[in-house]
Protein backbone atom coordinates (compact mmCIF):
# COMPACT_ATOMS: atom_id res chain seq x y z
CA UNK A 1 0.00 0.00 0.00
CA UNK A 2 1.52 3.34 -0.75
CA UNK A 3 2.35 6.08 1.57
CA UNK A 4 0.60 8.83 1.85
CA UNK A 5 2.70 11.82 0.41
CA UNK A 6 2.79 15.01 2.46
CA UNK A 7 1.74 17.44 0.04
CA UNK A 8 1.31 21.30 0.09
CA UNK A 9 2.41 23.56 2.39
CA UNK A 10 -0.53 26.09 2.93
CA UNK A 11 -2.85 26.78 5.42
CA UNK A 12 -5.51 23.77 5.52
CA UNK A 13 -9.10 23.45 6.21
CA UNK A 14 -10.89 20.60 6.59
CA UNK A 15 -14.82 20.95 5.85
CA UNK A 16 -17.12 18.05 6.86
CA UNK A 17 -20.49 18.11 5.69
CA UNK A 18 -23.66 17.11 7.67
CA UNK A 19 -21.87 17.28 10.71
CA UNK A 20 -24.06 16.27 13.41
CA UNK A 21 -25.33 19.49 15.23
CA UNK A 22 -25.63 17.83 18.97
CA UNK A 23 -21.77 16.77 18.55
CA UNK A 24 -20.67 20.10 17.48
CA UNK A 25 -22.50 21.31 20.69
CA UNK A 26 -21.02 19.10 22.67
CA UNK A 27 -17.43 20.00 21.01
CA UNK A 28 -18.25 23.75 21.82
CA UNK A 29 -19.23 22.96 25.58
CA UNK A 30 -15.64 21.27 25.82
CA UNK A 31 -14.11 23.99 24.41
CA UNK A 32 -15.36 26.45 26.94
CA UNK A 33 -14.50 24.11 29.79
CA UNK A 34 -10.85 24.02 28.39
CA UNK A 35 -10.51 27.74 27.88
CA UNK A 36 -10.31 27.67 24.01
CA UNK A 37 -11.84 28.27 20.85
CA UNK A 38 -13.74 26.32 19.33
CA UNK A 39 -11.38 25.51 16.24
CA UNK A 40 -8.73 25.53 18.79
CA UNK A 41 -10.47 22.19 20.77
CA UNK A 42 -11.00 20.67 17.11
CA UNK A 43 -7.15 20.86 16.25
CA UNK A 44 -6.05 19.81 20.26
CA UNK A 45 -8.78 16.80 19.64
CA UNK A 46 -7.40 15.91 16.43
CA UNK A 47 -3.47 16.47 17.11
CA UNK A 48 -3.62 13.99 19.95
CA UNK A 49 -5.69 11.28 17.78
CA UNK A 50 -3.22 11.92 15.40
CA UNK A 51 -0.48 10.47 17.55
CA UNK A 52 0.78 7.19 15.86
CA UNK A 53 0.95 4.37 18.49
CA UNK A 54 3.68 1.93 19.12
CA UNK A 55 2.23 -0.81 16.52
CA UNK A 56 1.04 1.79 14.52
CA UNK A 57 4.84 3.15 13.80
CA UNK A 58 6.01 -0.02 13.66
CA UNK A 59 3.77 -0.65 10.82
CA UNK A 60 4.46 2.54 9.15
CA UNK A 61 8.54 1.75 9.47
CA UNK A 62 7.66 -1.87 8.03
CA UNK A 63 6.13 0.05 4.78
CA UNK A 64 9.30 1.82 4.36
CA UNK A 65 11.66 -0.65 4.81
CA UNK A 66 9.57 -2.83 2.13
CA UNK A 67 9.94 -0.13 -0.46
CA UNK A 68 13.78 -0.33 -0.85
CA UNK A 69 15.89 -3.07 -1.05
CA UNK A 70 18.86 -4.06 1.54
CA UNK A 71 20.72 -1.05 2.12
CA UNK A 72 24.36 -1.30 0.95
CA UNK A 73 25.85 0.80 3.78
CA UNK A 74 24.15 1.11 7.61
CA UNK A 75 23.07 3.91 9.38
CA UNK A 76 26.10 4.91 11.09
CA UNK A 77 28.04 4.50 7.81
CA UNK A 78 25.60 6.81 5.54
CA UNK A 79 25.50 9.39 8.53
CA UNK A 80 29.44 9.47 8.71
CA UNK A 81 29.89 9.76 5.36
CA UNK A 82 27.50 12.66 4.48
CA UNK A 83 28.97 14.83 7.65
CA UNK A 84 33.06 13.92 5.91
CA UNK A 85 31.55 14.83 2.82
CA UNK B 1 15.58 12.20 30.44
CA UNK B 2 15.21 13.24 26.92
CA UNK B 3 16.98 11.05 24.15
CA UNK B 4 18.40 13.30 21.66
CA UNK B 5 18.75 10.49 18.24
CA UNK B 6 20.28 11.36 15.18
CA UNK B 7 19.96 10.59 11.33
CA UNK B 8 22.28 7.35 12.07
CA UNK B 9 19.49 6.40 14.46
CA UNK B 10 16.24 7.10 11.92
CA UNK B 11 17.68 5.09 9.42
CA UNK B 12 18.73 2.38 11.47
CA UNK B 13 15.15 1.62 11.88
CA UNK B 14 14.20 1.06 8.30
CA UNK B 15 17.80 -0.82 7.77
CA UNK B 16 18.11 -4.59 7.70
CA UNK B 17 21.07 -4.36 9.16
CA UNK B 18 21.64 -5.39 12.95
CA UNK B 19 20.59 -2.34 14.29
CA UNK B 20 17.31 -2.10 13.50
CA UNK B 21 15.87 -4.31 16.24
CA UNK B 22 17.46 -1.76 18.68
CA UNK B 23 16.27 1.25 16.80
CA UNK B 24 13.10 0.35 16.50
CA UNK B 25 12.61 -0.62 20.17
CA UNK B 26 13.88 2.65 21.10
CA UNK B 27 11.27 4.79 18.64
CA UNK B 28 8.59 2.46 20.02
CA UNK B 29 9.58 2.40 23.63
CA UNK B 30 7.72 5.22 24.86
CA UNK B 31 10.76 7.37 25.90
CA UNK B 32 11.31 11.12 25.25
CA UNK B 33 12.87 11.32 22.06
CA UNK B 34 13.81 14.24 20.29
CA UNK B 35 15.37 14.79 17.04
CA UNK B 36 17.37 18.20 15.54
CA UNK B 37 15.73 18.74 12.41
CA UNK B 38 19.36 19.30 10.55
CA UNK B 39 18.60 15.42 10.82
CA UNK B 40 16.02 15.91 7.92
CA UNK B 41 18.66 17.11 6.16
CA UNK B 42 21.37 14.61 6.52
CA UNK B 43 18.61 11.85 5.88
CA UNK B 44 17.45 14.36 2.51
CA UNK B 45 20.81 14.27 1.13
CA UNK B 46 21.73 10.74 2.26
CA UNK B 47 18.48 9.16 0.26
CA UNK B 48 18.98 11.95 -2.68
CA UNK B 49 22.19 10.32 -3.30
CA UNK B 50 21.05 6.43 -2.74
CA UNK B 51 18.02 7.40 -5.67
CA UNK B 52 20.95 8.79 -7.34
CA UNK B 53 23.18 5.30 -7.03
CA UNK B 54 20.17 3.38 -8.18
CA UNK B 55 19.62 2.14 -4.93
CA UNK B 56 16.36 3.03 -3.81
CA UNK B 57 13.39 4.49 -6.14
CA UNK B 58 12.23 8.30 -5.76
CA UNK B 59 9.14 6.74 -3.59
CA UNK B 60 11.20 5.05 -1.60
CA UNK B 61 13.40 8.13 -0.77
CA UNK B 62 10.46 10.47 -0.64
CA UNK B 63 8.63 7.70 2.02
CA UNK B 64 11.51 8.02 4.74
CA UNK B 65 11.29 11.66 4.81
CA UNK B 66 7.77 11.08 4.95
CA UNK B 67 7.58 9.23 8.10
CA UNK B 68 10.17 11.50 10.02
CA UNK B 69 7.82 13.63 11.71
CA UNK B 70 6.02 10.84 13.15
CA UNK B 71 8.73 9.13 14.80
CA UNK B 72 9.77 11.80 17.40
CA UNK B 73 10.00 15.62 18.54
CA UNK B 74 11.62 18.14 16.18
CA UNK B 75 13.55 21.09 17.34
CA UNK B 76 14.96 23.64 15.32
CA UNK B 77 18.86 24.31 14.54
CA UNK B 78 19.34 28.41 16.06
CA UNK B 79 22.35 30.36 14.65
CA UNK B 80 23.22 30.40 18.65
CA UNK B 81 23.34 26.08 18.59
CA UNK B 82 25.74 26.44 15.15
CA UNK B 83 27.95 28.82 17.01
CA UNK B 84 28.43 26.69 19.96
CA UNK B 85 28.44 23.69 17.60
CA UNK B 86 31.53 25.67 15.72
CA UNK B 87 33.11 26.34 19.25
CA UNK B 88 32.69 22.84 19.76
CA UNK B 89 34.18 21.63 16.98
CA UNK B 90 37.58 23.77 16.82
CA UNK B 91 37.60 22.53 20.86
CA UNK B 92 36.90 18.30 20.63
CA UNK B 93 38.39 18.66 16.68
CA UNK B 94 35.02 16.81 15.21
CA UNK B 95 33.64 18.49 12.21
CA UNK B 96 30.82 21.15 12.36
CA UNK B 97 28.26 18.88 11.84
CA UNK B 98 29.12 16.79 15.02
CA UNK B 99 29.88 19.62 16.91
CA UNK B 100 26.55 20.70 16.23
CA UNK B 101 24.93 17.82 17.53
CA UNK B 102 26.96 18.15 20.86
CA UNK B 103 25.47 21.41 21.37
CA UNK B 104 22.24 19.89 20.68
CA UNK B 105 22.77 17.42 23.76
CA UNK B 106 24.03 20.34 25.67
CA UNK B 107 21.65 22.74 24.73
CA UNK B 108 18.56 20.11 25.61
CA UNK B 109 20.41 18.57 28.44
CA UNK B 110 19.79 15.63 26.77
CA UNK B 111 21.50 12.09 26.20
CA UNK B 112 22.67 11.53 22.99
CA UNK B 113 21.88 7.75 21.18
CA UNK B 114 23.94 7.27 17.78
CA UNK B 115 24.64 4.53 15.66
CA UNK B 116 28.00 6.43 14.56
CA UNK B 117 30.52 4.67 15.66
CA UNK B 118 33.28 7.75 14.90
CA UNK B 119 30.55 9.98 16.48
CA UNK B 120 30.85 7.74 19.32
CA UNK B 121 34.73 6.72 19.44
CA UNK B 122 35.38 11.08 18.89
CA UNK B 123 33.71 11.62 22.46
CA UNK B 124 35.69 9.14 24.17
CA UNK B 125 37.73 11.25 27.12
CA UNK B 126 35.70 14.67 26.89
CA UNK B 127 32.86 16.24 28.57
CA UNK B 128 30.65 14.14 26.45
CA UNK B 129 31.93 10.81 27.22
CA UNK B 130 28.95 9.84 29.27
CA UNK B 131 26.35 11.72 27.35
CA UNK B 132 26.80 9.50 24.03
CA UNK B 133 25.77 6.41 23.53
CA UNK B 134 25.21 3.72 20.69
CA UNK B 135 22.57 1.61 19.58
Amino acid sequence: MPLPLTKGFGVAQIVISGFDDALLNRLRVRAIVSGRTLDAEVEAILRAAAELSADDKSTLLDQVAALAPARSREGGALQREERDR
Amino acid sequence: MTLLIDASVLLATVDAGPLRAAARALLTGGFDLVALDHAAWEIARIEHARKRRGECSEAAALATLDVLPHLCRWVATTPALVRRGVELAFELGVSPADGLWLAATESLDAQLVTADAALYQSTRNTAFDARIVTL
